[in-house]
């Protein structure tokens, strides 16, 4: 396990994009390979040997956003988007259609290289545990059989639904969960969009475990997209 | 005289039935005189002229002339067939039981007559008046203007109510011209159109009309005003009948029913317009958007790889660490001329949601640091939490971009503060930092488009230009106010405020 490094996919038509991301991951020991259609990207992933996916959207032959739904009826491969479509509303989709990260151009590598680190680390985590009984995140730590939440070590009462909304989170740490999929998930299918609730059960649990909410230690806002726990 | 009688009970006779009567009773005495002749008995004759007097009530309208003629039948009788002959007088008793007799019958036989005549021509009006309300209506519904509508509905009204009729009503789909048609039981329809340089507005003309007393008038509501006034004289609508009166209403309810039908098909057809430019306008700005941030993410991540691959003491290193420099700046003129360009649509663009002031400070927060490297931001918010609706994303780009100018103007160790007060009705961000200031000379043009302060050369391109300018778009677009002052022991201080209320959406 030390010494295996990833192979990653660059699925991109850009000729120049697709260069410096090589270069960069190459220079990180990551192996590269580099495809520019979407068709030969799910090839490749069926048939070859790959750890992680990076994806542009707008490929020239199928969308990216097709790309990762024909993905996911098969594959758990973490899929990194990057993408020129800055809206939030793709992003979002893209995000609940089973991307694990979204990058808008442009970006810097080293961005780009921590993201795929996280995405790395979430894969194992997901290899390695089927089934943790305990999550830890910093002084952070949900046990999720005797359901108790503790923060340093003392346990912080949560509601119900601040539970529900830390353990949704904290399960995904690392990855962005969107709005659409917190009020999906802790009110049901039907509840529409409305963030209002949302946004003030989040006050509530944040004034519960953050020291200060204007520079949380825990959860971060993913403006118009949703909310992400950090990993550590 | 006869004739007199049926004027004055107002309704027209035509000269045949005025004959009807003496002929009839002429045709009873002539049998009668048959009858006597073969020395029938007087009952008989009796009985002719009380069919003579069921005929002439057949055949006459008015109940005073059916009334005097059976009285003038009995007369007859008495004149010509009972003692003494030849003269009105009564010789037997028993005569005086038989006329009575004859004069309560004939009475009783004129008025059911009268009745059921009168029943049945209520009863054919009231079909013809429900015919001409479906006429109408179909087609009322057939028509594709108000013109139309207003002109089929007028003539209709007016025939109904057998009433001269005035409308005025706004012919254009934004309710800003004004037409006027007429409907005079003589005339017909003519329509009077105002002149389009005179712009009259329908209350200017509704307060013109109301002045004259002896009008009376029904308002229209469609597309949720007043779109249509029917005025009438008075003295005409007060003798409107009851049935006449319901069948004005319908006609009114159908007219304003129309029209709204007129008025929504318009507003649907205008939306898909504005949706369909609204789709192209996203498209182009999202292709552009796609087109500027391609090369940009090569530029970037291009030079990133010179610098990986050269040393910090190496010429190359320190150039491509200015490119990377001025993309980054190209970057943040692109994202500000995007959005400055979707806010020119604003209430189409702007996706306001409820959020949380603290969720978007964070955001700002986060993103000054990874800017301004080993800068501290002094941060002032409400302890408890403050929803208002705003499009989160557009407020986080106008806060950094406030930043953005504070650390432009300040030295590395000039305080920034970023502050949040809850007011009554809004909320208040300042920016404040202890910098150079504004000079007095700029302070009435910082919000411009591309002004740049006077000292700087015009090709200094750090200059913010856009970046307040797009501020103060974003703000107005939320309905807040956005104003920038020098602070008292130096530096500047740009403050703007959002409504906690959602007014401007629709």
């Amino acid at each position: 396990m030390t010494n295996y490094k990833e192979t990653i996919l660059i699925v991109e038509d850009d000729f120049q994009i697709r260069n410096f991301i090589s270069y960069s991951l190459r220079n990180e020991g990551y192996i590269c390979k580099i495809v520019s259609t979407g068709s030969r990207a799910i090839n490749t992933i069926a048939n070859e040997t790959v750890d992680l996916v990076i994806l542009d959207l707008g490929l020239p032959d199928i969308d990216g956003i097709d790309v990762i739904r024909m993905l996911r009826e098969w594959s758990e491969i973490p899929v990194i988007v990057v993408s020129a479509r800055d809206q939030d509303r793709e992003k979002a989709y893209a995000l609940d259609l089973g991307a694990d990260d979204y990058l808008t151009k442009p970006f810097s590598s080293t961005e780009l290289l921590a993201r795929i680190r996280v995405a790395v680390r979430h894969m194992k985590r997901r290899e390695s545990v089927k089934k943790q009984s305990v999550i830890q995140v910093g002084g952070l730590s949900v046990d999720f059989e005797k359901r108790i939440v503790t923060l340093d070590g003392n346990e912080i009462h949560l509601t119900p639904m601040e539970y529900s909304l830390m353990s949704l989170l904290i399960k995904n740490r690392g990855k962005v969960v969107t709005t659409a999929s917190v009020i999906k998930e802790l009110w049901g299918p039907g509840y529409g969009q409305d963030t209002q609730a949302l946004r003030t059960l989040m006050a509530g649990l944040r004034r519960k475990i953050e020291a200060n909410p204007a520079k949380p230690r825990y959860i971060m806002t993913e403006i118009g997209v949703g909310y992400r726990m950090v990993e550590e | 005289m006869f004739a007199k009688a049926n004027e004055d009970v107002g309704q027209n006779i035509s000269h045949q039935n005025l004959y009807i009567g003496p002929v009839f009773i002429v045709l009873a005495t002539v049998v009668g005189k048959l009858f006597e002749s073969i020395n029938l008995p007087e009952t008989n004759i009796a009985i002719v002229y009380l069919l003579a007097v069921v005929a002439i009530s057949i055949f006459t309208q008015s109940y005073i002339i059916s009334i005097l003629y059976s009285f003038g039948a009995t007369l007859s009788f008495n004149f010509f067939f009972t003692e003494p002959y030849n003269a009105f007088a009564i010789g037997n008793v028993s005569y005086v039981i038989t006329f009575t007799i004859m004069v309560t019958v004939s009475l009783i036989i004129t008025m059911m007559t009268q009745r059921i005549k009168t029943s049945v021509s209520v009863a054919n009006r009231r079909a013809e008046e429900n015919r001409k309300l479906y006429i109408m209506t179909n087609r009322v519904a057939g028509a594709a203007s108000i013109e139309e509508i207003i002109d089929i509905s007028i003539q209709s009204i007016g025939e109904l109510t057998e009433t001269n009729i005035l409308c005025a009503y706004t012919s254009d789909m934004l309710h800003e011209k004004c037409r006027i048609a007429q409907y005079t039981f003589d005339d017909k329809l003519r329509v009077i159109s105002l002149p389009d340089s005179e712009k009259v507005s329908l209350k200017q003309i509704d307060d013109y009309m109301l002045e004259l007393t002896n009008i009376r008038s029904w308002k229209i509501f469609a597309d949720g005003i007043v779109s249509a006034v029917i005025y009438m004289p008075h003295e005409q609508a007060l003798m409107l009948e009851e049935s006449k009166r319901r069948a004005l209403m319908v006609a009114i309810e159908n007219l304003s029913l129309a029209m709204g039908r007129v008025y929504s098909a318009f507003k649907q057809g205008r939306l898909q317009q504005e949706n369909e430019r609204e789709r192209y306008r996203s498209s182009l700005l999202r292709a552009i958007s796609h087109d500027l941030r391609t090369p940009l993410t090569g530029i970037m991540g291009t030079s990133e790889m010179i610098m990986g691959m050269t040393q910090p003491d190496d010429m190359r290193y320190e150039l491509a660490a200015e490119i990377i420099e001025d993309a980054e700046w190209l970057h943040s003129l692109m994202e500000n001329i995007l959005n400055l360009t979707r806010l020119e649509d604003s209430h189409h663009y702007l996706k306001k949601q409820p959020e949380a002031i603290e969720e978007i400070i964070a955001v700002v927060v986060e993103r000054f640091e990874k800017r301004a490297k080993g800068r501290e931001l002094v941060v002032n918010i409400p302890n408890e939490l403050v929803i208002v609706p705003v499009d989160a994303k557009l407020i986080v780009q106008v806060l950094i971009n406030l930043l953005d100018n504070a650390l432009k103007h300040t030295t590395l160790n000039q305080e920034i503060s970023l502050t949040v007060d809850k007011l009554d009705n809004a909320v208040r961000f300042i920016v404040a930092d202890r910098g150079t200031g504004i000079n007095e000379e700029d302070m009435p043009y910082i919000f411009q488009m591309y002004y740049t302060s006077g000292k700087q050369s015009s090709d200094a391109k750090k200059g913010m230009g856009l970046g307040l300018a797009i501020c103060k778009s974003v703000v107005e677009a939320h309905g807040g106010k956005i104003s920038a002052a020098n602070r008292d022991g130096g530096g500047a201080e740009f403050s703007f405020t959002l409504p906690m209320e959602d007014t401007n959406n629709d």
